[in-house]
C-alpha cells in the first residue's frame, strides 16, 4: 500500500514472494468471488452488498483497532468482551438520552483499554496474557452490569436506527461508523506522526528508543482505540440485534477481527499496518460465511475454512526478520 | 603415541556469498595449552571458531583433532569429539538447578529409567571441587554471579569429556577478582591435559595466562607468537596492520584549545566496562574514541545518549548539569547516534526511506498531529540529493537499499534535526570504498558548520584522517588524549601498548 | 564444603518464594468462606471441592501446564475435551465401552499432534495456532453432534462416574493419577527437564543436544491426551456427550496455571503449584455457587483480576524496583 512504483534502479529487487504477499488480500477475495461466480446462484445481485455491508460492520470495525494493536507488535483478544460491556453499559445508559449513552460505552471500553496497555507498554507483560484476563475482566463487568439477564433495548427506536436503519434508499446504517472508523484508521497511520510511531515500535522497539520515541504510550494509545473501536462495534452489534447479552456478546469476535488482520496482510510480528488490508480481510471472512450459507452448507464448514486459512495467512506472512 | 598438536587446521578457506571471510588460515593447538585467538572485528576469529565447531562449513583445508581429520556438521557432533565452546552469552537455562544445566540432555538414569538425581549431584559436586569452586549445586542457575555460570558451563564441558575448551570472550563481563577465579580454573584445566582457546581483548589476560598466540587480520593469518617472546607493541602492530601508515591527516592545527565546551563527562562508571572515564567535547571539533574492542567505547556513547544510565559520575551539557535520563532528553538538547548496528538498533526496516529519514524530526513535521506532506517530502528529497542516497524513490523500503545508502539515510535522520553534536559508532562498517569517502567528507562538513562529532572507529586511518583529537580508551579508562601531529597510527598504537604495558607491570608488581 | 539445608531454610524458602502468593490467597478465601458457612469444613464440602478440581477444569489446567512450561499456550483445551468426549461417546455406544475410551484419547493425541506440529515446525505463534485449533475443532464437534447432546448409552460407562472408593468419587483418583503422574514426568524423566530447558532458554536446549522440536510436539500431544481424559470423564459424568462442552476452560485453565506460579513465559513453576491454583479456583466456584450473599456475575471479574495480578507480579518491570536476591559467591580453594 505504500510503497511506490519500483523503478529499475532498485538496487535490490523486492523478492516475488513479497509482492505475491502484499497482493494475497486480493487473491483471495477474487478467488472467492470466483467461487461464487460458478457455484452461487443469485450472487451478484445488489442485495448482497447490503448484507456484506450489514454484517461486515463489526469485522471491520474491530479489525481496524486490531490493525492498530498488532501493529505494534501485541495483540488484543479482548474486543469480543469489549463489545459486550459497550452494549450492556449503553443499554443501561439509553434512558439518559442516546449520546450520554454512546458516551459512557465508549469511555468504559477506553478505560479497559488503558489498563491492558498499561500492562503490556509500561509493565512489559505478554498482550497475550494480559488481554486474555481482559476478556474474562470485561466480560465479567458486562455480566455483572446485567446481572446475567438480557436487556431488550427496542423501545428505543431512533438508536436501533444505528443497526437497522437504510439511508439513501437502500444503504444499510452501517456504512457511516464503516466509513467513519476506517478513514480515521487509515487518516492515523497514513498521515500523523503517531501512525509513524505505532509501526516504528512495532518494526524496532530498541531504534525506537533511540529515535526518541515514548515506546509506552504509543503502545497504550494502540490499545485504547482498539477497545474504543471495539466499544462502536458493540454499539452498532446492540442496536442491531435490539437486546443487549452481556454474557454472550461478542463472543470470539476477536478471532474474525484477527483473521481479517493476518488476511489483509499486516504481520503478527509488528511493524506493517495495512488498513485497506484489514478491510478486505474483513470482507474476505464475512464472504466465506456467506458462499457457505447460500450454498446450505452447514454454517461449521466456514468455522474450519476460517480457521485454515488463517493459519495460512499468518503462515505466508511470517518472515525471517534478518 | 601422541601427536603434540590436539587441533591442526590447515589452509582453511571460508567465504559468506562471495566476500572472504577466511583465507588460507593455519592455525593449531598444543595438548594442554592456553592459545589466545586474537585479531579485531572483522578478523576472521569468530568465523574460524565457527568452522572449528561445525556451526560453519569450511570451502577448503582440513581439521586434523586428536589425529583424526574431522568435519563436524554441527554443533553437537563437535562436541561429541571433544570440542566444547563457553559462548559469551551463555547457553545456559538459569531457572533451572546447577546440577541439571550440568547434565541437560544426558541425565545419568536409574535402572528403571527415571532420572537419577542422587548422582547428578554427587557428581556435578565432585566436578565443581574439582575445579575448586563450592557451591550449593542445587541452587537455579540464576542465583549466581557470571563468573560462577560460566564455571558451570565450563564444568558442563568437562563432563562430556572435552578435550578442547573454546572460551568466547570470558571475561569481558567480569571483574578483576572474578577474573582471577576462572584464571585459577584455566590453570587446573591445564594441568589436567585441556587444551584452551583464549578470545580476548584484553593484552594484560594474554600476557598472564597464554603460552601462545595466534593473530588474525582481514581473514589470514598475520602471526604465530610464543607469549615468552612477545611484548605488547609487537602484538598490537600485528592486530592492527602497519601497511597503511601513509593515511593522510584532512586536518590542520588543531583549534580547539580555547572553543567553547558542548559536552563533558566526568568521571562515569558503568558495570564493569566503564572505570571513572571522563572526556570532553568542544563546539564544532571531531573527537574520536581509539581502543580495541571491549574498551568501553560504545558503552561512553550510549550514557552520553541517555540510553544506559551511569552508575556513577555526571554528563554536562553546556557546562550545565545535563538531566540526560532518556535518548528522548538527548535528543531535545541537539544529540543524535548513529549506532554500530544499523539493522538492529537504527533502521525500521518494515518502513520506507522517507520515514526512516524523518522518524525522529516528526515532532517538528507536524501540525496538529498530521505530517505535513510537502514539507516532510521536500527535506527528504533535500537530503537524498545532498548526501546522494541511491533510492529509487523515497517510498522504497530501507531494506532494499545497500549498506551505504542505510548508513546515510540515518545520518541524515539526524542531520535534519540540526543536531549540535553527532554520535557516530563505526559509521562506516560494512559499507563500499565509495560511500566511505563520502560519509568521512559529510564528517567534515559537520565539524565546518560547527556540529561536534564524537566518533569511534576500528579503523585507525580513518580516524587519523578525520579526527581534531583522539581519546585512547582500554577497559573504560583514558590512556591518553592526542592532538595535532601526535595523531598517527603509530602514536595511537603506541599509546594502546604502553597502556597496557603499564597495566601489567603493575599488576607483575602486586604479584612480586 | 557444602551444608545440608535445613529443614526450617527449607520451609522459608518456600514462604520466600512465589508460592507465597498462592498459600495466602488460599488460607485467605477458605477463612473467608469459613467465616460465612460454618459447614465448610466438614468431610462433604471438601469433597466436593476436590471433585470440583477434579471435573471442572482441573485436568485442563494439568495439560496445558505442559505447554506453558514449555513457553508456549493451548487455547484449544476446551474444544479437545468437547470432540474427546463426542468420540469415545459415540464409540461406547457402538458397544465397544473400552474402544471408546481409548478412541477418545487417540483424537486427543492427534489433535496436540497437529498444534504442535503447527508450532514446531511451521513456526507459527501458538496463540494463533492453538486459536484455529480451537476454532475448527468446536466447528467439527457441533457437525458431529448437529448442536445436540449425545445421550451416553453404555451402562458400564455411565457407570464409572457414579463410582466411589471408600465414599471419595473416582474422579477425584482419576484426578490424583493425573497429578502425580505429571509431577513424575515433570521430575523423574528426560522429557520433564527438557521441558523445562526449552521453556528457560530455546537456544541454550538446543546447543546442549536436545531435540527441542520433539519435546515441543510431544507436550502438545500430552497435552490433547490430558484434555482427552477430561473429556471422558465429562461425558460420562454428564451421562453423555455435549456439544458445548469445555468453553471458555482454556482461560480458566490458564488461570490455574498463572495463580499456581508458572510462569507464562515459560521454563520455570510446579505441578503441585497448578494443584493449588486449581484448588482456589474451585473454591472461589463453590464460594460463588453456594453463597447467597454474592453474585455469581462476580466470578468473572474475580478470576480476571487474579489473573492480572499474579501475572503482573511476575513481571520483571516489578521486580526491578524490589530489593535484588544476593548474588552467592564462591570461595575458590587455591
Amino acid at each position: 500500500m505504500s510503497t511506490g512504483p519500483v523503478n529499475p534502479i532498485t538496487l535490490e529487487r523486492p523478492p516475488l514472494s513479497d509482492t505475491l504477499r502484499k497482493h494475497s488480500p486480493v487473491i483471495m477475495l477474487g478467488t472467492l468471488l470466483l467461487i461464487n461466480a460458478i457455484f452461487t446462484s443469485n450472487f451478484f445481485t445488489i442485495d448482497i452488498v447490503w448484507l456484506i455491508i450489514i454484517q461486515c460492520a463489526t469485522i471491520i470495525l474491530t479489525g481496524m483497532g486490531q490493525t492498530m494493536v498488532i501493529a505494534t507488535g501485541g495483540i488484543d483478544i479482548s474486543i469480543g468482551s469489549q463489545m459486550a460491556l459497550a452494549a450492556v453499559v449503553c443499554a443501561h445508559m439509553l434512558p439518559y438520552g442516546i449520546l450520554p449513552a454512546v458516551i459512557a460505552a465508549i469511555i468504559a471500553c477506553a478505560v479497559m483499554g488503558l489498563i491492558s496497555g498499561f500492562m503490556v507498554g509500561k509493565l512489559n507483560v505478554s498482550p497475550m496474557v494480559v488481554t486474555l484476563s481482559m476478556l474474562l475482566f470485561a466480560r465479567g463487568v458486562a455480566q455483572v452490569l446485567n446481572d446475567g439477564r438480557i436487556l431488550y433495548i427496542d423501545q428505543y427506536k431512533n438508536f436501533e436506527f444505528l443497526g437497522q436503519g437504510k439511508i439513501l434508499g437502500e444503504l444499510p446504517m452501517q456504512i457511516i461508523p464503516i466509513v467513519i472508523v476506517v478513514a480515521v484508521v487509515y487518516f492515523i497511520i497514513e498521515k500523523t506522526a503517531w501512525g509513524r510511531r505505532i509501526q516504528a515500535v512495532g518494526d524496532n522497539p530498541t531504534a525506537a528508543r533511540l529515535t526518541g520515541i515514548n515506546a509506552t504510550w504509543t503502545i497504550i494509545s494502540a490499545y485504547v482505540f482498539s477497545a474504543m473501536f471495539a466499544a462502536v462495534a458493540g454499539l452498532v452489534l446492540v442496536s442491531k440485534v435490539g437486546a443487549a447479552d452481556g454474557s454472550n456478546m461478542g463472543r470470539l469476535a476477536e478471532l474474525d477481527a484477527i483473521a481479517a488482520v493476518a488476511v489483509g496482510g499486516t504481520s503478527m510480528a509488528g511493524g506493517r499496518a495495512k488498513v485497506m488490508g484489514t478491510l478486505l480481510g474483513a470482507i474476505v471472512m464475512q464472504l466465506i460465511t456467506i458462499t457457505v450459507v447460500m450454498n446450505n452448507i452447514q454454517y461449521e464448514y466456514a468455522q474450519i475454512l476460517k480457521s485454515a486459512i488463517i493459519i495460512f495467512a499468518v503462515f505466508i506472512q511470517r518472515e525471517s526478520r534478518a | 603415541m601422541q601427536q603434540e598438536y590436539l587441533l591442526e587446521m590447515r589452509g582453511i578457506d571460508k567465504a559468506f556469498t562471495g566476500v572472504k571471510a577466511l583465507t588460507n588460515v593455519d592455525f593449531s593447538v598444543k595438548r594442554g595449552e592456553v592459545h589466545a585467538l586474537m585479531g579485531e572485528n572483522g578478523a576472521g576469529k569468530s568465523t574460524l571458531i565457527k568452522v572449528l565447531t561445525g556451526i560453519y562449513h569450511k570451502d577448503a583445508g582440513t581439521i586434523i583433532f586428536d589425529g583424526q581429520e574431522i568435519a563436524p556438521k554441527t554443533a553437537l557432533a563437535a562436541q561429541a569429539l571433544g570440542i566444547s565452546t563457553i559462548y559469551q552469552e551463555l547457553n545456559l537455562v538459569p531457572f533451572q538447578t546447577v546440577y541439571e544445566n550440568i547434565y541437560m540432555g544426558r541425565e545419568p538414569r536409574t535402572p528403571i529409567g527415571t532420572i537419577d538425581r542422587r548422582k547428578m549431584i554427587h557428581d556435578a559436586r565432585e566436578v565443581l571441587e574439582g575445579m575448586g569452586i563450592s557451591i550449593d549445586v542445587q541452587e537455579p542457575l540464576r542465583q549466581y554471579s557470571t563468573a560462577i555460570q560460566q564455571m558451570v558451563a565450563i564444568a558442563r564441558a568437562l563432563t562430556i569429556n572435552a578435550k578442547l575448551v573454546v572460551m568466547d570472550e570470558p571475561t569481558s563481563s567480569l571483574d578483576a577478582k572474578e577474573v582471577e577465579v576462572l584464571f585459577a580454573v584455566i590453570r587446573r584445566l591445564r594441568e589436567q591435559g585441556i587444551a584452551i582457546i583464549f578470545i580476548s581483548h584484553r593484552l594484560s589476560e594474554i600476557f598472564e595466562i597464554c603460552e601462545r598466540v595466534t593473530v588474525l587480520r582481514n581473514g589470514e593469518l598475520a602471526g604465530v607468537f610464543n607469549v615468552d617472546e612477545l611484548d605488547t607493541q609487537t602484538l598490537v602492530n600485528c592486530m592492527l596492520g602497519r601497511a597503511f601508515t601513509s593515511a593522510q591527516r584532512n586536518k590542520g592545527a588543531y583549534a580547539f584549545e580555547d572553543a567553547e565546551e558542548l559536552a563533558r563527562l566526568e568521571s562515569v562508571s558503568w558495570n564493569v566496562r566503564l572505570n571513572g572515564i571522563g572526556v570532553d567535547i568542544k563546539k564544532g571539533e571531531i573527537v574520536g574514541l581509539a581502543g580495541l574492542l571491549g574498551s568501553g567505547r560504545t558503552e561512553l556513547c550510549n550514557i552520553l545518549f541517555g540510553a544506559e544510565p551511569p552508575d556513577d559520575g555526571s554528563i554536562f551539557w553546556l557546562d550545565q548539569p545535563g538531566d540526560i535520563r532518556s535518548p528522548r532528553d538527548a535528543i531535545r538538547l541537539g544529540m543524535g547516534y548513529c549506532t554500530e548496528d544499523r539493522k538492529v538498533e537504527g533502521l525500521f526496516l518494515h518502513l520506507s526511506v522517507k520515514d526512516n529519514l524523518t522518524m525522529a524530526m516528526l515532532p517538528q513535521l507536524t501540525k496538529n498531529g498530521v505530517v505535513q506532506k510537502k514539507k516532510q517530502d521536500a527535506i527528504v528529497q533535500q537530503y537524498i540529493d545532498r548526501l546522494s542516497i541511491k533510492t529509487p524513490s523515497s517510498e522504497q523500503l530501507v531494506r532494499y537499499l545497500s549498506g551505504g545508502n542505510q548508513q546515510k539515510v540515518l545520518l541524515a535522520r539526524w542531520m535534519c534535526m540540526n543536531p549540535k553534536l553527532i554520535i557516530l559508532d563505526e559509521p562506516t562498517r560494512g559499507i563500499d570504498v565509495g560511500a566511505k569517502a563520502e560519509i568521512e567528507s559529510l564528517i567534515q562538513e559537520f565539524s565546518a558548520a560547527g556540529i561536534s562529532v564524537l566518533m569511534i572507529s576500528s579503523e585507525m586511518e580513518e580516524l587519523v584522517r578525520n579526527c581534531d583529537r583522539i581519546v585512547v580508551m582500554r577497559d573504560g579508562k583514558k590512556l591518553g588524549e592526542l592532538t595535532d601531529e601526535q595523531i598517527s597510527m603509530d602514536d595511537i598504537m603506541d599509546t594502546i601498548s604502553h597502556g597496557a604495558s603499564e597495566i601489567l607491570t603493575a599488576k607483575e608488581d602486586e604479584r612480586t | 564444603m557444602h551444608t545440608k539445608k535445613s529443614p526450617v531454610r527449607r520451609v522459608w524458602k518456600w514462604f520466600a518464594s512465589r508460592n507465597t502468593i498462592i498459600a495466602f490467597l488460599l488460607l485467605f478465601t477458605v477463612a473467608a468462606i469459613m467465616f460465612s458457612n460454618r459447614n465448610f469444613v466438614s468431610f462433604n464440602s471438601i469433597h466436593n471441592i476436590f471433585r470440583k478440581v477434579a471435573q471442572d477444569n482441573g485436568v485442563a489446567a494439568l495439560g496445558i501446564a505442559f505447554v506453558i512450561l514449555l513457553g508456549q499456550i493451548d487455547l484449544s483445551v476446551g474444544s479437545t475435551l468437547a470432540l474427546s468426549g463426542v468420540i469415545s461417546v459415540l464409540v461406547a455406544n457402538a458397544g465397544y465401552p473400552l474402544l471408546g475410551v481409548g478412541a477418545g484419547i487417540a483424537v486427543g493425541v492427534l489433535a496436540g499432534f497437529i498444534t504442535g506440529l503447527m508450532v514446531a515446525k511451521m513456526k507459527i505463534s501458538s496463540w494463533i495456532a492453538s486459536l484455529a485449533m480451537m476454532l475448527a475443532l468446536r466447528s467439527v464437534v457441533l457437525l458431529i453432534t448437529n448442536q445436540q447432546p449425545i445421550p451416553l448409552q453404555s451402562a458400564i460407562f455411565m457407570d464409572l462416574g457414579q463410582v466411589k472408593w471408600f465414599k471419595v468419587s473416582i474422579m477425584v483418583y482419576i484426578y490424583l493419577a493425573l497429578l502425580f503422574i505429571s509431577m513424575f514426568i515433570s521430575r523423574h524423566t528426560r522429557f520433564g527437564t527438557g521441558l523445562y530447558a526449552v521453556g528457560g532458554n530455546e537456544e541454550a536446549a538446543r546447543m546442549m543436544g536436545l531435540k527441542v522440536d520433539k519435546i515441543k510436539i510431544l507436550a502438545y500431544v500430552i497435552c490433547g491426551a490430558i484434555c482427552a481424559v477430561g473429556g471422558i470423564m465429562m461425558a460420562s459424568r454428564m451421562r453423555g456427550a455435549q456439544p458445548l462442552a469445555g468453553t471458555t476452560w482454556e482461560t480458566y485453565a490458564i488461570a490455574s496455571c498463572a495463580l499456581g506460579g508458572l510462569k507464562l513465559t515459560g521454563g520455570e513453576g510446579k505441578f503441585s503449584g497448578v494443584f493449588f491454583g486449581s484448588l482456589i479456583i474451585a473454591i472461589l466456584n463453590t464460594m460463588f455457587n453456594y453463597s447467597p450473599s454474592i453474585n455469581t456475575w462476580w466470578q468473572n471479574i474475580l478470576m480476571g483480576a487474579l489473573v492480572l495480578i499474579s501475572v503482573g507480579l511476575q513481571t520483571d518491570a516489578i521486580k526491578l524496583r524490589l530489593p535484588k536476591a544476593a548474588k552467592h559467591t564462591a570461595e575458590v580453594n587455591k
